[in-house]
């Protein structure tokens, strides 16, 4: 039985796609066979991250409207094998996204897959909860400051209430705290959140921490996940996480100031 | 009834004992009406079914006060049927005050019959357990999204009524204007005579930004943390057993002698009866974080430590 993520976070711009790539790559690379669905149509970004822009020629709007087949729309990952990508439309609006139409589309991606990662867009309104609807489990995407903490929260009592297991009374949603661009130093200094005080405001188990990365940015651009960028902490942090989701237990790391040498502080890490 | 005559009672009183206030006040009233359920409007018939049933009982009902139920009618009903209806009723004891259907287009006929018109609602007893079962969005928060209309909009209009209170509530407490456009309908029964159990309603998931949970008629007990931008409501006491960080706000209907009690409190707003008060900054160290209860001394809000 295929495996429902949804990668979520209510506020925009925390990380949600960094995330959806990189943990659907690292599930790929665990030698998962994985799909990563971008719910945010019109602002299409999903295929960007994974370097696989040039590629789209159909979407999931076109499978949902069967405009197209399935294996049409998918595109597989260049960077590993048991990857693939469902982009989303970059013409149409949210509208477009039918429950009916997405639970046929995941219906039959669960014959194929074992666990199906779900983009979701920014906001409470019907992409997102399109997005988190048929979800088993939630990462929840959240900064290390008050705003998206507060968004983090309201999408939890979304997830309790809005999705299918919550409205089908079934066992609820397994939720996962992941805290992005985490800079210890910062929460040294009192200018970010701990990741303990955002763990006691959202009371929701602890996934770990994505340390604040130049890595992130410039992976982004080059179209690759960061998981790929071998000795950036970011993937390390990332590959963690994957081997935490699959019920590995790793220490947390990244949580405390590095001592920095004068390299590591001239090339970044 | 006789709840009905107390607020007439009372806009009475101040207008001759308080010359230097407003000549009146409005203010909330719950009353005990008979539903009478009716499955036809044919007159001839209802009558003969009144006289069967009711007429024994003529001297008992004396103008009670009436709903006239026609939800389960396709009702096509004109000014004069229902004026028919009207005094039909009346012969028997029964003073029809509103009818109760789902199609908001009978207002203006009833209102030209000199009747209300109120929509079916769910019982508060079941409105309740409902609320219970699914703590969250559905009832929880008025969104446009929210799929009960009915309970929703209760639970919307009951809020946006007690937001008024506490918007105006300290300059003039007893001035204050509340509207409660279903407090009738609330507590309708089909048998006046028995006393109201007030259910308490459970808690035991947590309260998260954006969801408000309402406990018509009874005491909340929330058993999980109550987040930032919640808000939890209850016509009697709330009882938190985790840290509040949202807004509690009690006696919703205006019972004074509701309280609140808190395991840990670092709450924005509290509020009984009305009377509320924020939180810009912070509480009281000897009361942030610790076990309090939170009730109305005359019209100042408390707030103690629990020993």
């Amino acid at each position: 039985m295929a495996r429902i993520i949804v990668i979520t976070s209510g506020k925009g711009g925390v990380g949600k796609t960094t995330t959806s790539a990189s943990f659907a790559a690292g599930l790929a690379l665990r030698g998962h066979k994985t799909v990563v669905i971008d719910f945010d149509v019109g602002l299409r970004n999903l295929d960007l991250i994974m370097g696989c822009e040039r590629r789209v020629v159909y979407d999931i709007i076109n499978v949902i409207n069967n405009e197209s087949s399935l294996n049409q729309s998918l595109i597989k990952d260049k960077h590993c094998d048991n990857l693939y990508i469902l982009p989303a439309s970059q013409t149409r609006d949210k509208d477009a996204l039918t429950l009916e139409g997405v639970e046929r589309v995941i219906n039959e991606l669960a014959k194929d897959f074992e666990y199906i990662v779900c983009d979701s867009p920014a906001g409470i309104e019907k992409g997102a909860l399109t997005a988190l609807y048929f979800a088993d489990e939630a990462i929840v995407v959240t900064n290390p400051e008050v705003a998206s903490v507060r968004d983090s929260d309201r999408i939890l009592g979304l997830l309790a209430s809005k999705s299918r297991r919550a409205i089908e009374n079934l066992e609820p949603i397994r939720e996962h705290l992941l805290v992005t661009r985490y800079a210890p130093e910062r929460v040294e200094k009192g200018e970010m959140l701990s990741v303990n005080d955002v763990k006691e405001i959202l009371r929701i188990p602890f996934i770990g921490v994505v340390p604040e990365s130049q890595a992130v940015l410039q992976a982004s651009n080059s179209g690759t996940p960061v998981i790929h960028v071998n000795g950036a902490d970011a993937s390390d942090a990332y590959k963690d996480v994957v081997a935490r989701f699959l019920g590995e237990d790793r220490p947390h790391r990244f949580l405390d100031v590095q001592k920095v040498g004068l390299l590591k502080r001239l090339f970044g890490g | 009834m006789s709840k009905l005559r107390l607020l007439f009672n009372s806009i009475a009183v101040h207008a001759t004992m308080s010359p230097y206030k407003s000549p009146f006040d409005i203010k909330s009233a719950s009353i005990d009406a008979l539903a009478l359920h009716l499955y036809t409007l044919d007159l001839a018939r209802l009558e003969q079914a009144f006289s069967v049933r009711l007429a024994k009982r003529a001297g008992q009902l004396l103008h009670e006060p009436t709903l006239l139920d026609l939800a389960t009618l396709e009702v096509n009903t004109s000014v004069d049927e229902l004026l028919a209806l009207r005094e039909l009723t009346a012969r028997f004891g029964l003073q029809a005050i509103s009818i109760r259907h789902p199609d908001p287009s009978l207002a203006d006929i009833a209102a030209a019959a000199g009747l209300g018109w109120m929509p079916p609602v769910i019982e508060s007893t079941r409105l309740l357990a409902a609320t219970a079962e699914a703590i969250p969005d559905a009832i929880a928060t008025p969104a446009p999204e929210a799929d009960i209309p009915a309970t929703t909009g209760e639970t919307a209009a009951v809020v946006a009524a007690t937001e008024e209170e506490v918007s105006v509530s300290t300059e003039q407490p007893a001035t204050v204007i509340e509207q409660h456009p279903i407090a009738a309908a609330e507590t309708i029964v089909d048998k006046p005579a028995l006393p109201t159990r007030h259910k308490t309603l459970i808690i035991d998931k947590p309260v998260r930004t954006g969801q408000q949970i309402y406990a018509k008629g009874g005491d909340l007990i929330v058993l999980a943390t109550i987040s930032g931008g919640a808000e939890v409501i209850a016509d009697g006491n709330i009882h938190i057993y985790a840290p509040l960080r949202g807004r509690a706000l009690a006696g919703a209907h205006g019972d004074m002698s509701a309280r609140i009690f808190v395991h840990r409190f670092e709450p924005e707003l509290i509020s009984i009866a009305g009377f509320y008060r924020t939180f810009d900054t912070e509480p009281p160290v000897s009361l942030k974080g610790h076990s309090v209860q939170v009730y109305l001394d005359a019209e100042r809000l408390v707030i103690a430590p629990l020993t």
